[in-house]
């Protein structure tokens, strides 16, 4: 595969914040359909490199393109139609919806005044279906269980459509059901709708089961992009976790 | 809640917020019966001691008190948005302490020679004017270095408290008679409002209303956070360089002619999101103009004390009514306040 068939590119991309650099020289190269998990101790730099592929944060060198653009070349809006992100950001709104919630997705293709059409309306209840929480619509968020606001969480995202979907920790307070239902959900994505997940981790079994990609922060403080296998055989997830990684 | 009640509870608010209006003009200590205010306000009556009464003084009051009870609700929408914080109302970028500032550097100077400005009520405004201003744009200049909302609000409350401050200097070296001037401007008073005041309030307002509207699907978006509305394609800095423009100007600008008026602001929202049962801010705003101007209309009736001679200040009525409609509130959604603040 060309250059140009890479949805996600980063040349010399350094990232941190407030000066503070916390991983450097970072050259990644995404083709599409697939599932990265990102992974690394706490403190590593995933958050902040997610942060900085999403343009929430700047990149303090380097670069980051998507389908071959920069990113700075792209509007608040029009990257709104290239990436969805959920975040483990608490929502305050307590008579907010679950149907309200994922219909906020369709915004970026809706016009001036927000108003949802009848082909919105189609897309929020299609992702509904997909996560399994059509009977939730008008359900209050403020009812739900943890896994059924990620999994509304997610809706929201697919109901975005775009091509791109990144996740912070998206099973990291889940019990294994909803985990295990989360992870396979995301899969399916990849698989059936041709999307790319980038989504943070710290569960080794469930990346093995499920991801194509691993990006690594290792050890050193270095991103790597290895697959499970080669993490393993390497030594590099005992040298970043630790030896007993695999009990964990 | 289905779009038919919906509609139902707007056509049932705007009934109310028009009989209110109604009730604010035959409501006075003069004694003009339902009847002949509607035959003077329909051009049927010769001009009169009666007429210049509706006109000149009950016109304009009615008036102020239906545009600034919409205006500081959809500013304490506003605010609730920016900051999501419940407690957020029109006064808290300390705009209402820089106006109180001025007045009280005016009456203060009052003392001092320049007291010709105190006697021209357009005067006193306009002081208050820039001083609501200089606020709101010292406010806009930091909200352009501190890029989260929270530490905004902190800086907001820390102006309000050193102009407060200040204001409490000027007072100790004020002499009583020149103070009581200051603490009677405190109390809020829809009557200072003059039909001249209106010719520059009720646009200021009106546009702040539209503006409001015209942001509505930003602000729904800013209720999932300041990161999710970023990544739904909202201009963060656009979006609260509007909010801070619209609530200065409009809180500013209703401080300057009827002084601070307290908890509408705050207790309309609340209101309104508790009637439609909805964050959707094109429901939430317009909901709030209706309700906020209904409220302040039915604050001033009671302070007029209908069949009495005497008036209380209105700023201690829409506290007597907006504090118990807070509590109450809460108290009915104590789950839903408590899950969520």
């Amino acid at each position: 595969m060309t250059e140009q068939n890479n949805i996600l590119t980063t040349n010399d991309l350094q990232i941190g914040y407030q000066g503070k650099v916390l991983c450097s020289s970072i050259n990644l190269r995404l083709q599409p359909a697939k599932m990265v998990a990102l992974m690394g101790v706490n403190g590593s730099g995933k958050s902040t490199l997610m942060r900085t592929l999403t343009g929430l944060a700047k990149a303090l060198k380097g670069s980051i393109e998507i389908e071959g653009k920069e990113i700075q070349k792209y509007s608040r809006e029009d990257l709104s139609r290239l990436l969805a992100v959920v975040l483990t950001d608490h929502i305050n709104a307590p008579e907010m919806t679950v149907k309200e919630l994922v219909g906020y997705g369709r915004y970026p293709h809706t016009g001036w005044f927000g108003r949802l059409r009848l082909e919105d309306l189609q897309r929020i209840d299609e992702a509904l279906a997909l996560v399994g929480m059509t009977e939730f619509k008008t359900r209050h968020l403020y009812t739900l269980s943890d896994g059924e606001l990620q999994r509304s969480l997610i809706a929201r995202a697919i109901a975005q459509e775009t091509k791109l979907i990144f996740l912070d920790e998206p099973a990291s307070h889940l019990d294994i059901p909803n985990k295990a239902m989360i992870i396979n959900l995301l899969k399916q994505l990849t698989e059936d709708q041709g999307k790319t997940i980038i989504y943070s981790s710290h569960d080794l079994g469930m990346v093995k089961k499920y991801a194509d990609i691993i990006w690594l922060f290792d050890e050193s403080g270095n991103l790597q992009e290895i697959t499970f296998q080669q993490g393993v055989e390497s030594g590099l997830f005992e040298r970043t976790f630790g030896e007993g990684y695999q009990s964990a | 809640m289905s779009r038919i009640k919906t509609i139902w509870i707007f056509v049932a608010l705007a009934i109310l917020m028009l009989s209110f209006f109604v009730a604010d003009l035959i409501t006075g200590s003069a004694d003009i019966s339902p009847v002949k205010v509607l035959s003077i306000l329909f051009g049927q009556e010769e001009e009169s001691i009666h007429s210049y009464i509706i006109f000149r003084l009950r016109l304009p009051r009615a008036l102020a008190a239906l545009f600034i009870g919409a205006g500081l609700s959809v500013s304490g929408v506003l605010m609730q948005s920016l900051f999501r914080n419940p407690l957020a109302g029109p006064y808290v970028l300390g705009v209402s302490s820089g106006a109180s500032l001025m007045v009280a550097l005016m009456v203060m100077l009052g003392g001092t020679g320049l007291s010709f400005l105190l006697f021209s009520g357009f005067g006193l405004a306009l002081t208050a004017i820039v001083g609501a201003l200089a606020v709101m744009f010292l406010v806009l200049f930091i909200a352009i270095r501190v890029h989260d909302s929270v530490s905004l609000l902190i800086i907001g409350i820390m102006i309000a408290g050193l102009t407060s401050s200040i204001v409490g200097i000027i007072q100790y070296f004020t002499s009583p008679e020149l103070l009581q001037n200051y603490i009677v401007w405190t109390f809020g008073s829809l009557t200072a409002v003059e039909i001249g005041d209106l010719y520059f309030l009720i646009p200021v307002v009106s546009i702040g209303l539209i503006w409001s509207l015209s942001i509505q699907k930003s602000l729904n978006i800013l209720l999932l956070g300041d990161n999710n509305a970023q990544l739904l394609g909202v201009n963060l800095k656009r979006i609260r360089y509007a909010i801070i423009l619209i609530t200065g100007l409009v809180a500013g600008v209703i401080t300057a002619f009827a002084g601070p008026i307290a908890f509408i602001g705050v207790a309309v929202p609340h209101l309104v999101r508790n009637l439609f049962k909805t964050n959707n801010h094109f429901v939430v705003i317009s909901g709030s103009i209706f309700t906020g101007a209904s409220l302040l209309l039915a604050c001033d009736i009671i302070s007029q004390l209908p069949g009495t001679n005497i008036a209380l200040p209105i700023n201690s009525v829409t506290s007597l009514i907006g504090a118990p409609i807070i509590i109450w509130i809460i108290v009915k959604n104590k789950r839903l306040y408590a899950s969520n603040f």
